[in-house]
This record gives C-alpha cells, sequence and structure tokens, in this order.
C-alpha cells in the first residue's frame, strides 16, 4: 500500500517539478481525449435520439399490435362491409376487456382519422389519432405545454384534445390554454400541445378512441376512418405467451372478424440492427488517429527529458529505489499526467456540451425538447483510454529509465 | 563479526579491442560497525570500483562480499536494493541532490523506499535531520538556492535519514573551499558517531583521510594499510 501511494506521490511530484515540460507535451493528448469523449458522447446521444425516435415510431419493447378486420370485407377496411362506428365501438370494447383480463399496465387502443377543423384560414383537414393516456408513455410522446389525455378526460362532455404546434398555429395567436377547436363536426377542448420542432408543422392532433368515433364527421359515409387495433407493451420476456393469449381472447369476442396479433416494436427486427454502428466507427477512427497523434508526442518530449534524468535515478537507486520502482515511478508519471489532461478533456466536452447553442442543436428531433444528461459512459471511457495512452507511452521512457546504469549515472 | 568482509574481491570490465581491464586484483577488508576508515589513491586507481562494491551498486567479478555474514552474491536484484537503501547511505562529491525538490524533499528521498511508518513521518523525520545538520531555516528552499555548503549538509541529512550502519562517503569535500571542507567533516564526524554508523571516506585530500581511525592506500588496484590513526 505504501509503496503505491509512495509511487504516485513520486509521479506527482515529478510533474510538478517539470509542469512546463508536461504541460506542453499533453496538450496534444488533451485534445485527443475531448475528441475522443465527444465521439462517443455523440455516437451515444444519437444512439438514445435514435431509439427514443424508433420507440415512437413502434413502440418500446416489447409491443404487440392487435388488429381486427371483418372477414366480409376481404381485408380491406376501407370497402363494402368496412366497420361501421358501432362495429369499431365491439372491437374497442373487446380490446379493452382483453387489457383488463390480464391486467396490462400499458396499453392502448388507437385508431387514426381524417377529420376537418376550423382554422384561422378556414376549413381544413387534419390527422387525429385515437389513443388512450397510456399511448403517450408507450410513443415518448412529450407534452410541451399542457398535458396528454387522462382518465378523468373520459367523463368530459366536449371531448378533450391534443394538438401539435402545426394545428395550433393554424388556429391562430393565443394562449392554448382554455382554447377550444371545432373539429369533425364537434367542439373539443384543448388540454396540451405538442412541439417536436420540423415533425410537428402539419397539423395533427389526439384524442380518447371513443371519442373521435363519436365525433358526427367519424360517422358519415364519407368518413376516412381505419378500423381500431390495440397496442399492448408487456415485458419481454412474455411476448410470445401475451401475443397467443390477446389473439385468442380478443377473436373469441369478435366473432366472424379476423384477429391477428404481431410484435411490432423496432427490436423484433433483428438482433443484430446497429444503423448507427458505421458513423460511430467513423468518430472513434478519427479521434484514434488525433489520439495516435498526441501520444507520439507525449513519447518523444519523455524519451527526451528522460536522458536528461539518468543522474536522478541513479541517485533514487542508490537510496534503495529498485529498477521496478523506477519503471513503476516513471510510467506513473505519464499515466497522472495523461489522466489528468483526460480530465480536462472531458470537462472541456461537458462544458461544450452544456453551451446554450449546443444543446439547441442537439434538441432538434428530441420529443419535449429536453436532452439526455452528459453520456457519463463517455467520460469513462475518455478517462480509461487517457490512462491506458499513459501507460503505453510511458512503458517507453520508463524502460530507458532502468536501463540506466547507477555506476554512470552517479558518477563518484 | 565485521559488518562488511571482502575476501579476493576482483573486479575487471571487458574492453570492445583489447583485453580485460583489471581494476581491482584481490582485495580484502574488513569494516566494523563504528569504525572510522579512509581510503586514498590516485584518479584510476579504482577506489570509486570499490565504493561501488562497498555499497552493494556493483558486484565483484570475483571474491567475496559479506553483509552482516550474509554473502552478498546470494541475493537478488531487489533484495540488494532494499538492503542497500537500509544500510548505507551515500554522501557524494557533487552531492547529486535532486533539482526541483526542496531541502526537505532531498532529505525524504530514501524514505519514499524505506518502511511504511517512516514513509507516511518522512516530513518530521526530514525537518529533524535538517534541523540535526543545521539547516532548519531552509527547510522549504529549493536545492539549486543553497550554497556549496549547505547542499553538502543537506546531502548529509539524507545520507543519514533512515540510520544506516554505514555511510559511504565520496570525495566529500572535493566540491568545497577548505574551511567548509572542514566544517563539513566536522559535522559528517559527528552525525556519524552520533548514529552509531561506520563511515567509509574516500578523498585525495591526506587531511580528509587522516581524522580516519584507518587509512588505506589502493594502489594498482590492491589495498595497502598506511597507518592507523587515533580518531
Amino acid at each position: 500500500m505504501t509503496d503505491v501511494v509512495a509511487a504516485i506521490q513520486d509521479a506527482w511530484t515529478e510533474l510538478r517539478i517539470h509542469r512546463g515540460r508536461v504541460l506542453m507535451s499533453l496538450i496534444g493528448v488533451t485534445v485527443a481525449i475531448a475528441a475522443l469523449t465527444a465521439s462517443v458522447a455523440i455516437g451515444e446521444l444519437a444512439r438514445s435520439t435514435l431509439l427514443v425516435s424508433f420507440e415512437s415510431q413502434s413502440g418500446r419493447a416489447a409491443t404487440l399490435t392487435t388488429s381486427a378486420w371483418n372477414e366480409q370485407a376481404g381485408g380491406d377496411p376501407f370497402a363494402a362491409g368496412a366497420p361501421s362506428g358501432a362495429d369499431s365501438l365491439a372491437v374497442l370494447d373487446a380490446m379493452e376487456a382483453a387489457v383488463d383480463r390480464y391486467d396490462i399496465e400499458f396499453a392502448s387502443a388507437t385508431t387514426q382519422g381524417q377529420v376537418m377543423f376550423q382554422g384561422a384560414s378556414g376549413t381544413q383537414g387534419v390527422q387525429v389519432t385515437g389513443a388512450e393516456p397510456d399511448f403517450a408513455i408507450m410513443r415518448h410522446l412529450g407534452v410541451a405545454d399542457g398535458r396528454f389525455l387522462v382518465e378523468s378526460d373520459r367523463a368530459r362532455l366536449a371531448p378533450a384534445v391534443v394538438v401539435n404546434r402545426g394545428l395550433l398555429d393554424a388556429l391562430g395567436q393565443g394562449p392554448a390554454s382554455a382554447r377550444t377547436v371545432e373539429l369533425g363536426g364537434s367542439t373539443a377542448v384543448i388540454v396540451g400541445v405538442i412541439d417536436r420542432g420540423m415533425q410537428d408543422e402539419w397539423p395533427q392532433a389526439w384524442m380518447l378512441p371513443r371519442d373521435l368515433l363519436r365525433l358526427p364527421e367519424a360517422n358519415s359515409p364519407m368518413a376516412y376512418m381505419n378500423p381500431p387495433s390495440l397496442e399492448a407493451w408487456v415485458p419481454e420476456e412474455l411476448a410470445d405467451d401475451g401475443k397467443r393469449m390477446l389473439n385468442q381472447d380478443i377473436a373469441g369476442a369478435l366473432p366472424g372478424w379476423q384477429v391477428n396479433t404481431e410484435r411490432t416494436d423496432w427490436q423484433a427486427w433483428g438482433d443484430d440492427y446497429d444503423p448507427l454502428l458505421p458513423l460511430q466507427l467513423t468518430l472513434i477512427g478519427a479521434a484514434s488517429a488525433i489520439l495516435l497523434l498526441g501520444a507520439l508526442g507525449l513519447v518523444t518530449v519523455a524519451v527526451v527529458s528522460i536522458r536528461q534524468r539518468v543522474r536522478e535515478f541513479g541517485i533514487r537507486r542508490a537510496f534503495g529505489a529498485s529498477r521496478g520502482r523506477i519503471f513503476v515511478a516513471v510510467m506513473l508519471e505519464s499515466v497522472v499526467g495523461t489522466v489528468v489532461a483526460g480530465a480536462i478533456g472531458i470537462a472541456i466536452c461537458i462544458f461544450a456540451y452544456r453551451l446554450p447553442a449546443v444543446q439547441e442543436m442537439l434538441t432538434q428531433g428530441l420529443s419535449g425538447g429536453e436532452l439526455p444528461g452528459f453520456p457519463m459512459g463517455a467520460a469513462i471511457t475518455g478517462l480509461l483510454v487517457a490512462a491506458a495512452v499513459g501507460a503505453i507511452a510511458g512503458s517507453i521512457p520508463a524502460t530507458i529509465a532502468v536501463r540506466s546504469k547507477v555506476i554512470e549515472a552517479i558518477r563518484f | 563479526m565485521p559488518l562488511l568482509h571482502l575476501r579476493g574481491v576482483t573486479r575487471q570490465f571487458a574492453t570492445i579491442d583489447g583485453p580485460a581491464l583489471q581494476i581491482l586484483k584481490g582485495v580484502d577488508l574488513d569494516v566494523a560497525a563504528h569504525d572510522r576508515v579512509s581510503i586514498v589513491g590516485r584518479s584510476g586507481s579504482g577506489k570509486s570500483t570499490l565504493l561501488n562494491i562497498l555499497g552493494l551498486i556493483d558486484q565483484p567479478t570475483t571474491g567475496i562480499v559479506e553483509l552482516d555474514g550474509e554473502p552478498v552474491a546470494l541475493m537478488g536484484g531487489r533484495m540488494r536494493d532494499r538492503l542497500r537503501g537500509a544500510t548505507v547511505g551515500f554522501v557524494f562529491q557533487q552531492f547529486n541532490l535532486i533539482e526541483g525538490l526542496t531541502a526537505a524533499e532531498n532529505v525524504a528521498v530514501p524514505l519514499h523506499y524505506g518502511a511504511g511508518r517512516r514513509y507516511w513521518q518522512r516530513h518530521r523525520l526530514a525537518s529533524e535531520m535538517l534541523e540535526r545538520v543545521g539547516l532548519s531555516h531552509r527547510i522549504d528552499t529549493k536545492a539549486t538556492n543553497l550554497s556549496g555548503g549547505e547542499q553538502q549538509r543537506v546531502a548529509i541529512a539524507r545520507a543519514l535519514v533512515r540510520s544506516p550502519r554505514l555511510i559511504l562517503a565520496d570525495e566529500p569535500t572535493g566540491a568545497l573551499d577548505i574551511e567548509t571542507g572542514g566544517r563539513i567533516m566536522d559535522l559528517l564526524d559527528e552525525v556519524a558517531a552520533d548514529a552509531g554508523a561506520a563511515l567509509v571516506t574516500i578523498t585525495h585530500d591526506v587531511a580528509v583521510a587522516a581524522r580516519a581511525s584507518r587509512m588505506l592506500r589502493i594502489v594498482d588496484g590492491r589495498l595497502e594499510q598506511t597507518s592507523a590513526v587515533a580518531a
């Protein structure tokens, strides 16, 4: 224990004495570690952003989607025999009963339709998604203002609706709260606003499936409505059993209907799918090249300076330092130096990450506009690489140091 | 049993284009605890080579070197390093202080390679040793800012900080003026006596050599007794 502490103390003392030289040699390492950490951080951030994006499109692992269609329609929900409003409500009943029976924590019946709304510049069409309150959690739908749909909204006489920025803009200026919108022939109360950047420039809205199906326009012969489906977010290990049981249960409740349940989240696409790997490998490759150059500079300065310290090693050997101790001390000087340089590089990265301009750039496309904290994995990787570079670069001058002859060094 | 026991020690060095160079040709020497031995000789006579062997830095080509009755040749390198650190204190002609370190930090260097307890007490022990050599007011002064005499006092404090049983001094006054050199030798004799350590001094200076209880001359690679001087 004392030997280790003493070796680190020796290394720190040497760094203090030769701080000018050390500072110059470590600039390259600092820049390299900053670049490496930034590369890993960007990779991790992009990966988590893409994960959220995938999950917002297809649901979290494992999402089971149950679709039902009337066999008389031949699989075409918009052909003759497509479900009427009453049929859709029956499908919703069957799905909700199945969710209750199996006590599924997160589930949402969903349906979609195109209805008209009264905007500031006239009547326009809007895509409305019928969704349950759990849908916001299942699909990472962050609400920028107000709230998403909640259970108590089922009791409202005027349906609650969550709109996006595109629809709000089309309604004209004014605060979102306490506003209403003429939607599909009924008056709906806006309870929340979603803003995911460019994704929300075109009008879009979310309301409870039954509220959507009850809109006068949804029940007209010209209505463009998808039949309801059920999304259930279940533990991955229960996905296969859940698929079979949901399918069996809902099919049993809907005689004459064809029912199909599939796992639809993106992780069901394949285990090896990693669209970010090429980008991350390129970034890490570039950072590694910078790191190699930094390490070469470090080694060059260290080798030159070590030859000027031969007398010092001789003195230390004369007073009891073993060859191993000299080797470890010189190598530790390099490791301590690169770890300090690495920590500075990582601090620069974290500082840059928190700059408003960088935050604004990185939050583009993130639901709710919230950036996660700096990826600690990137910081730890940066620090470990810094220590490894220090150990490798330090082993060369350390070898030279232990080969120096004590007798010649101290010149009796 | 003598502290150091040398019998028939030879040391030769290979040369690139000629026969091997025979520096020591059968040296016999016993150094007892509390001994005061001085070794004089011309340049190139083998004084430094002998001191390297006495200090466990070098090994003889042939012959026996025993420390406390233990043959040094049978010890591994790491063991020799540990034994050297614990038993021997060096005082060099050119002081050999480490630049950039303060007086106290230089004195504490040997404590980095000793037992754990002494390492953790290194600041106190170094300060006490500097006080002992009259440099309590220079504890935090960088080695390069000290005078020659002060640097040699720091070197003596460093040699003694691990309480060695053998002090090897190589031309300890060689880089100092006569007056300062005299004071340094007084100090070295005094602290070595207080510490109960044997003192082996290599010197050109007959006056310095005469301070020892035994004065030896090295001639053509062999040791000769020249006189017995009362310490």
